[in-house]
């Protein structure tokens, strides 16, 4: 537990983010300016990740941080954690710009951009509390291939389900079942993975 | 229940649940996502489920290493944000980068008069704190000299091709100022609350480019009135570059001596 400590007080040192967007929404650059400090990275990664372009890039996090900078004083502090607001964002402007390049019928190429693996160890703190690695691990393997895949072509190659669908050459109801479930499979690992970590002698759901 | 549409949008609200993970990831079609947020805005059903959706596919997001930008990202998103003004005061109209919108070549950003109102209000706050230092020393006649100092960088700074800097304190330093760089290499320089320089010493001012080494730009020195100006012929007007003053033994020095006095980034060529 001591290990935790020193960043634990440096954490409690620093603003929260909302605090940073509740002072953005009061005109404060330098809030802003923390702000982008702390997540340009995550925002860049993701932002190239879905574009492939560091130019195209630059400008998806430049126009999402803009966003956030304009709409600051509309975030609702109780709908969402700031970094998922953010990133949401930065999502959204990075799938526009794929889109408005990419005549209609034209699709990437499957191995130009190979979806990210799930498999990330840190990824599900943010939502899921204290996941520790193996259970994340636990919480990925409930998807399948299928369900992976349609979620990866959704998320990150900006695709439609109808597009899906075309591209794998599966009926649009099977791409929506897949990501349908492969979302509720993978809440439901982390709630039942966050659930034995926070409460190991409760039931012994997982003995 | 009567007076209240019972599917807006045109969907009840189990389709909008049953939608909700692919509303979140973006793979609805325009007129599918058009109509859960129709259906949202209307319905007084909160629909959490879109929230929690949001969240896990946020989630996904997080599984891309993170990638360090360009550093004058940095500077360029302050600089809209600047240019854009407070946000409870800006047009609530997307901005969209030219490479996005795929529209001609042209500049994305105009930064002169309304990156310069950022500025101005920096140079007023650091006017009055200047100002309030110098009643408090009684000197008056360096608030007027810094004032006309001041006077002087702000028009230059509104020239074509000027670069500009608000210098704040170092360290236990207080001295505060502006600096322009002219499109013609002319480096202007207002700062008050500076110490007085005595015997051979001088102020000078440093111009250190993005990953550069620093640059002697020019030097000067400080009476009883705290106040430094200076005009010189030694800068280039490089945007994202510091401008920092250091106190030296004399002039002529090829490095600064730590620590610094006043420093600040220049930012922005005005149209």
């Amino acid at each position: 537990m001591s290990s935790r400590l020193g960043p634990d007080l440096v954490a409690a040192a620093q603003p929260p983010d909302s605090e940073l967007v509740a002072a953005m929404a009061n005109g404060r650059l330098e809030a802003l300016g923390e702000l982008y400090d702390r997540h340009r990275a995550a925002a860049f990664g993701l932002a190239y990740r879905i574009t492939g372009d560091a130019g195209i890039a630059e400008d998806v996090v430049h126009d999402a941080f803009l966003g956030a900078w304009r709409n600051a004083d509309r975030y609702a502090p109780d709908r969402s954690g700031v970094k998922t607001w953010l990133m949401s964002i930065v999502h959204h402007r990075a799938i526009d710009a794929v889109r408005l390049r990419r005549p209609t019928s034209e699709l990437p190429d499957p191995d130009a951009a190979p979806p990210a693996s799930l498999t990330s160890p840190d990824v599900w703190a943010e939502i899921g509390g204290r996941l520790d690695a193996e259970r994340i691990r636990h919480a990925l393997d409930a998807l399948s291939a299928v369900q992976r895949e349609a979620l990866e072509l959704a998320y990150f190659g900006g695709l439609t389900q109808q597009e899906i669908a075309d591209r794998t050459a599966t009926p649009l109801g099977t791409v929506k079942s897949r990501v349908r479930l492969g979302l509720m499979a993978l809440r439901r690992s982390l709630e039942g993975a966050n659930r034995s970590t926070d409460e190991p002698a409760a039931g012994g759901t997982d003995a | 229940m009567t007076d209240v549409d019972p599917r807006p949008g045109g969907l009840g609200c189990a389709e909008v649940a049953d939608q909700a993970a692919a509303y979140a990831l973006g793979a609805l079609e325009p007129a599918d996502a058009a109509a859960i947020r129709t259906h949202v805005a209307a319905c007084p059903n909160p629909h959490p489920e879109l929230a929690e959706m949001a969240g896990l596919v946020a989630a996904l997001g997080e599984t891309v290493p993170p990638m360090e930008p360009p550093s004058a990202l940095r500077n360029r998103i302050l600089a809209s944000a600047a240019a854009a003004g407070r946000p409870s005061t800006a047009a609530p109209r997307a901005v969209t980068s030219p490479r996005i919108a795929g529209r001609p070549a042209r500049p994305w950003f105009r930064p002169a008069r309304a990156s310069w109102t950022f500025q101005a209000a920096a140079v007023i706050a650091i006017l009055a704190l200047g100002a309030w230092n110098l009643v408090l020393q009684g000197e008056v006649g360096g608030l007027q000299r810094f004032r006309d100092g001041v006077t002087a960088v702000t028009s230059a700074a509104n020239a074509p091709g000027s670069v500009t800097a608000v210098l704040s304190a170092g360290g236990d330093a207080s001295a505060h100022g502006v600096a322009t760089i002219r499109a013609d290499g002319t480096l202007l320089v207002a700062v008050t609350d500076l110490a007085p320089t005595t015997g051979a010493q001088v102020y000078e001012a440093w111009l250190i480019p993005p990953g550069g080494a620093p640059v002697p730009a020019g030097s000067f020195t400080v009476a009883g009135d705290r106040t430094g100006i200076l005009e010189s012929g030694r800068a280039a007007p490089t945007g994202g570059a510091t401008i920092a003053l250091t106190r030296e033994a004399g002039p002529g020095a090829t490095t600064p001596t730590l620590p610094i006095v006043s420093s600040g980034t220049t930012t922005l060529p005005s149209a």
